[in-house]
């Protein structure tokens, strides 16, 4: 079908901002009786406060106010999926992790808020740390919070064990997964100030302003209808900026002194107290048929939820419905946990638990093949899912065509022959890694989420307004559902536009994660302007004196079919419904009619070359191919998957948030390295299959976190091939690469191990 | 309090700041130029870079009084408020930026390489934009972007 | 984060070391600042009267003399990475300060910053070791010159106290292949920019006939300070250049170096191994440079 804008590439709007220097952003904005807020922090890693006394600060001239626990007014705890987290650590609490805010000061300056912090005094009773998640179920261990887990999963078909023992081949394995730090560029900031008609307004660095208000309100025991939250854009987000971070705290300040307060982390306070990817480690017990035909998996998964629960119970649920793959298994057992610990609190990372699963998966089938003497290819095809098959978990249908294979074969036509090494000590290797990413549908609640509400109005001037309460966080939402009014209303994209994330001005909508913007709030905004040209057209009907099915919208004209010489323009047939009372604000809550979750497939190949007197790694291609359904804006789609696959590169090569003894190692971007531009794949390539989803807008699926599962398996497996080493840890360092080369040489068995905890989920407390 | 005399985006600016002001919170601040961003303050990340005389600087770490008598460009410098700057325009049409935070500063190191080396091979144009990190996009469509601006 | 007070700009030398002068101890020099600046950020340097030298001009010239080469006090790695006549002459130095962070650090940090903030495996010191290069240091008590290899006291510590002294200029011998020298270095790094070395090595060599006449090799970060294997440099003179002598003294080399474990930047263990890697391929590649092929 000819489009207007579906299917082509647009510019973004607010891209011409952020290249001129104009995007406004949570740090931009400037009032001149404003404050700047800092926070104290816990040193301490676990450790009950004794006392706190701000007497000194509080006295520093240009101090304006020191809020501590005792200042607030309201529910002193926030959380996204439970609430467990102290907004400020109160005397006789605990802080469970370093860096834990427990007073917050508004002074005159930055310099004098610094100032104050250092006459802030704290004495702590230390208590012992619980830093290895594997020990967290122990009895022994010293008890974070009240339950050791945050939340299990279970899922369970067939009978693993009768098909294990019958089994021609059974592989074990285990991957530990480092700790990702999301390293958007723009660190967590926010203001808060009392607008003219004495509502709590915020800018705040968050994936959804509802959930800020809710907080917000419940902290300072003010109705929500008294705040207002709205988020500008966000410098990157990820899903990092989800969980409260500096909201609660400037709104406190403002709540106190009635002035507006600004608060920006620094980047090492980000690294510190920001939510991190869930390390932790998957164990796989895999049986297949000699064919290689796999007939059962059992999977037993840790994730480390680190001080508090943020998003664990959802990631959780999310790795273990990814942890079978795109594959049919006829026996499965899967078992899951994330526990609580003294480490870095884990939240919501780009794929939601899914990549830690499918990083584990992948590596898995590698060994498998390797163990059957198979083609790492061929064992993915004879085992990918087929249409109609049941997947490994109870959340997902199968309800449109399987496209794993067509991904798999676009991947390795893109990869065409294998690099040949460039030198001396140099091993080439590659990595294939398939993926049955998931988004939300808005169908059920799952993880906390239902509907999406979006508004089209239509203004007399005939300008169109979109509003719907996701955030703009780079993906480019914005203008892809400027993109559908346009298409639907058939006007001109400079005629729209769309207003986001605020939670006065726009209908809720969720958060905007899991995939699920383009999904959930593109056929809201669909219908929504389907439903207000149809209740236009009632109007253009009696006017035309036709049946309004013969009514035709071009480009702000409007005629009856074959009278395009009578034509009349939108904004007199916008006036004209005004005047005789037609609503033109037309509102949909759009809600999913199918399984609790989307599904798409990828494939990613990756070429490395490795040093083998170094370690060192080089990747010489990254090609990934993603069923996305319909691309609305292509250029947008691309680059999403280009920067997901570099960030999956980052995970693979480089990245990792070591801490020791719940203290974090790295505070910085140096410390913690992200890859530049000197870093990236010398080839990448981008497939795209289009294979419509049946209740997506167009067809389409979701993608932004899809294109951050398979890139970093891919180049795991890559290494491996290359050089034999088994990656049960990663990142690849080049001292990781290097040591496990020469662990190689001195024993090369097979790599997998058990660990104790698996196949007795029922002896651990819940 | 002294008075910093420069070349900003070609007018003459004097402001008044103190001697230890950052050249990055006077142009955010005193100036009202928030195009330039900060991601660490620690020459890290290449968000708040600005081109001081033709060259690439880190502003989060330059001391304000390096730019007296200098010439300072900013994003806010590169177009003249009707067209875009070729570099922004590109930017926009290869699909270089996402969240775009990197974005004016990316767009200014892409620049000062420009300026100097019209004709950049892929590997020069990786290295001029290396300090510059971009945690969205993986950098794919801002070397195309700027590859898009050689002229043949 | 701590500040200063006043800032200084002076237009020569002279001023400079009169601005010092004055402020006995609290001033301090400033080059491109990107060591010093973040040390105010964390409130470790606490100077009330900052002098920056970087508007001096005759402290930011490269200038190639008959036999050597003289770098201004001011040089920045970029002006080094840049010049063609370091890439021909003391090529291990233009390889070493390309490497430095990023554009933006190399446009503003100075090859004397790189020296006076003393870390062990500064790229442009490491280079300057291999160099052998000596040091112009001006106070108001004069000048003094002094080999590179004699200006540290410790990690982060350096003999050059900036409250009083400023480095002038740095002088070193050119490396010219028509006299049978040659240089390179080598670095492992965890990502290819802003990143500082896992290791760094750095070799000046000369040889005669297939044999090595002498050669300076600098290694970072192994000791308190860019380190030179000073005894197994004298058991070089007169070994062959082949593959075989290489791999034998890089061994050595590798025996005697004391890296340091770093949670962020290598083991002991694997840094060891890298010296012995990174020295032989540094070896080769300078011999390399002479034209035939090193056997
Ligand atoms: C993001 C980033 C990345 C970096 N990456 C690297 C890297 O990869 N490799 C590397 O080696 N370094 C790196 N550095 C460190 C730094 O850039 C270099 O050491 C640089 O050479 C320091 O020079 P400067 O002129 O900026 O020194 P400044 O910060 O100005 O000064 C440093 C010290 O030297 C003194 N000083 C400066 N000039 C003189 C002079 N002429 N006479 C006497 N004393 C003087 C100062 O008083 C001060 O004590 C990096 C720094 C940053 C911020
Ligand atoms: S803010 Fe200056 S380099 Fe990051
Ligand atoms: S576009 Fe987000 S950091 Fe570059």
């Amino acid at each position: 079908m000819e489009t207007r804008y579906i299917g082509k590439n647009v510019d973004r709007p607010d891209a011409i901002d952020s290249a001129t220097g104009k995007l406004m952003f949570c740090a931009e904005k400037r009032f001149p009786d404003m404050l700047y807020a800092k926070t104290f922090r816990s040193t301490q890693t676990h450790a009950e406060v004794l006392e706190i006394d701000v007497s000194k600060a509080a006295q520093l001239e240009g101090v304006v106010a020191v809020a501590t626990a005792e200042d607030l007014p309201g529910v002193n705890i926030h959380g996204i999926h439970a609430l467990d987290q102290p907004v400020l650590v109160p005397v006789g609490g605990k802080v469970r992790l370093p860096g834990e805010p427990i007073a917050v000061v508004a002074a005159e300056s930055i310099e004098i808020a610094e100032k104050a912090l250092e006459l802030i005094e704290v004495k702590y009773k230390p208590l012992e740390v619980l830093s290895d998640p594997e020990l967290a179920c122990l009895e022994s261990s010293p008890q974070v919070h009240d339950k050791r887990i945050v939340r299990e999963y279970e899922y369970s078909i067939g009978d693993v064990e009768r098909a294990f023992s019958e089994a021609d081949v059974v592989l074990e394995y285990t991957q530990h997964l480092s700790r990702q730090e999301h390293a958007y560029i723009e660190t967590e900031a926010g203001i808060s100030f009392y607008d003219s008609d004495g509502i709590l307004t915020l800018f705040a660095p968050a994936q959804e302003p509802f959930n800020t208000r809710q907080q917000v309100a419940r902290a300072l025991a003010i109705p929500e209808s008294k705040v207002r939250a709205k988020v500008p854009n966000l410098g990157g987000s990820f899903g990092g900026k989800q969980s409260m971070t500096v909201q609660i705290h400037t709104a406190l300040l403002t709540y106190m002194t009635k002035r507006p307060v600004q608060m920006i982390w620094t980047r090492e306070e980000s690294m510190l107290f920001s939510t991190k990817r869930h390390p932790g480690r998957f164990y796989y017990k895999i049986g297949a048929t000699k064919e290689g035909m796999i007939t059962s998996m059992l999977v037993d998964f840790l994730l480390d939820a680190g001080a508090y629960a943020d998003q664990t119970p959802g990631v959780v649920v999310s790795a273990g419905a990814t942890a079978i793959g795109p594959y049919f298994v006829p026996n499965i057992k899967v078992y899951g946990k994330g526990v609580y610990t003294n480490n870095p609190i884990s939240g919501a990372f780009r794929g939601y638990g899914g990549p830690q699963a499918t990083i584990s998966v992948e590596r898995a089938i590698d060994l498998l093949a390797d163990k059957l003497g198979i083609d790492r290819v061929e064992i993915r095809r004879k085992n990918g899912l087929k249409t109609g098959d049941k997947p490994g978990n109870a959340v997902m249908v199968l309800d449109s065509r399987v496209t794993l294979n067509d991904t798999i074969e676009q991947a390795l036509a893109m990869a065409g022959p294998k690099p040949m090494p460039s030198g001396k000590n140099k091993k080439v290797g590659r990595g294939i890694a398939c993926c049955m990413p998931q988004f939300d549908v808005s169908a059920k609640p799952y993880n906390g989420l239902t509907g999406a509400g979006a508004e089209v109005e239509l203004l007399v001037d005939g300008s169109v307004q979109v509003r719907t309460g996701v955030v703009e966080m780079g993906s480019g939402i914005k203008v892809a559902l400027a993109m559908i009014a346009a298409e639907e209303l058939v006007l001109d994209m400079n005629k729209v536009d769309v207003v986001l994330s605020d939670s006065m001005l726009t209908p809720k909508a969720g958060p905007t994660v899991a995939s699920r913007a383009m999904y959930c709030c593109g056929n809201a905004v669909k219908a929504a302007a389907i439903q207000l040209k149809d209740r236009v057209n009632i109007k253009a009907a009696e006017i035309f004196q036709v049946p309004k099915d013969l009514i035709i919208w071009d480009n702000g004209k409007v005629y009856a079919q074959g009278k395009e010489d009578q034509a009349m323009k939108l904004s007199e047939l916008a006036r004209l419904c005004y005047v005789s009372g037609t609503n033109l604000v037309s509102s949909i809550f759009f809600v999913g009619t199918h399984a609790h979750l989307g599904h798409s497939f990828c494939t990613a190949v990756a070429d490395v070359e490795v040093d083998e007197e170094t370690g060192e790694v080089e990747v010489l291609f990254l090609g990934t191919s993603h069923d996305v359904g319909k691309m609305i804006n292509p250029i947008g789609v691309k680059s999403q998957i280009l920067g997901g696959g570099v960030q999956g590169m980052g995970w693979a090569l480089m990245e990792d948030m070591k801490s020791e003894n719940g203290q974090i190692i790295p505070k910085n971007l140096h410390e913690y390295p992200i890859p530049t531009a000197n870093d990236i794949p010398k080839r990448t390539e981008i497939g795209i299959i289009e294979d419509p989803y049946p209740t997506g807008p167009y067809g389409a699926k979701g993608i932004g976190e899809h294109t951050n599962y398979t890139s970093t398996p891919a180049i795991l497996n890559a290494i491996a091939d290359a050089v034999q080493i088994s990656l049960d840890k990663f990142p690849a360092t080049p001292e990781t690469v290097w040591r496990a080369m020469k662990n190689r040489q001195s024993d090369a068995k097979p790599l997998a191990t058990c660990p104790s905890s698996v196949l007795e989920p029922s002896t651990v407390t819940v | 309090m002294t008075v910093l005399k420069m070349k900003l985006n070609g007018k003459q600016v004097e402001v008044e700041i103190k001697p230890s002001d950052l050249l990055l919170n006077v142009l955010r601040d005193k100036l009202g130029l928030m195009g330039t961003k900060e991601g660490c303050g620690e020459g890290d990340c290449g968000a708040c870079t600005v081109i001081l005389d033709g060259e690439t600087v880190t502003s989060c770490i330059t001391p304000a009084l390096k730019a007296m008598g200098k010439e300072v460009i900013t994003i806010e410098g590169l177009s003249d408020g009707k067209e875009l700057h070729p570099i922004q325009k590109a930017f926009v049409e290869y699909g270089a930026i996402q969240c775009g935070y990197c974005t004016p500063a990316m767009i200014l190191s892409a620049k000062a390489l420009l300026d100097k080396n019209p004709t950049p091979t892929r590997e020069e144009i990786k290295t001029a934009i290396s300090g510059n990190l971009c945690r969205c996009g993986g950098y794919e469509y801002i070397i195309a972007a700027i590859q898009s601006l050689i002229k043949p | 984060m701590r500040r200063w007070e006043q800032y200084f700009t002076p237009q020569s030398l002279e001023e400079a070391i009169f601005l010092l002068d004055k402020y006995k101890g609290a001033g301090k020099i400033i080059g491109g600042g990107t060591d010093l600046i973040p040390q105010f950020r964390d409130n470790k340097e606490e100077s009330k009267y900052l002098v920056d030298v970087t508007q001096i001009p005759e402290m930011k010239e490269i200038s190639l003399l008959e036999d050597s080469f003289v770098i201004g006090g001011a040089v920045t790695h970029a002006q080094l990475a840049g010049s063609q006549d370091v890439y021909n002459y003391a090529q291990v130095l233009a390889e070493a300060t390309v490497c430095v962070g990023s554009p933006q650090i190399r446009n503003m940090g100075t090859i004397s910053g790189n020296i006076v903030n003393a870390q062990p495996a500064a790229d442009g010191a490491i280079a300057l070791t291999a160099l052998d290069a000596q040091v112009h240091i001006t106070s108001a008590d004069g000048e003094k010159v002094v080999p590179i290899t004699e200006l540290y006291r410790g990690v982060g510590k350096s003999k050059v106290d900036s409250t009083i002294e400023v480095i002038s200029k740095i002088e070193f011998k050119k490396i010219d292949k028509v006299q049978n020298v040659s240089s390179a270095f080598e670095r492992l790094a965890s990502r290819k920019a802003l990143a500082l070395p896992m290791v760094n090595v750095a070799v000046c060599l000369k040889t005669t006939g297939g044999q090595f006449d002498w050669a300076r090799i600098a290694i970072g970060p192994v000791a308190q300070m860019p380190f030179r294997p000073f005894l197994i440099e004298d058991e070089l003179r007169g070994m062959p250049t082949d593959e075989e002598s290489i791999r034998i003294i890089a061994e050595e080399v590798s025996q005697l170096v004391q890296p340091r474990s770093s949670k962020l930047r290598g083991s002991a263990d694997y840094r060891k191994e890298m010296v012995k890697v990174l020295v032989g391929r540094a070896l080769m590649k300078a011999i390399a440079r002479l034209g035939s092929e090193p056997y």
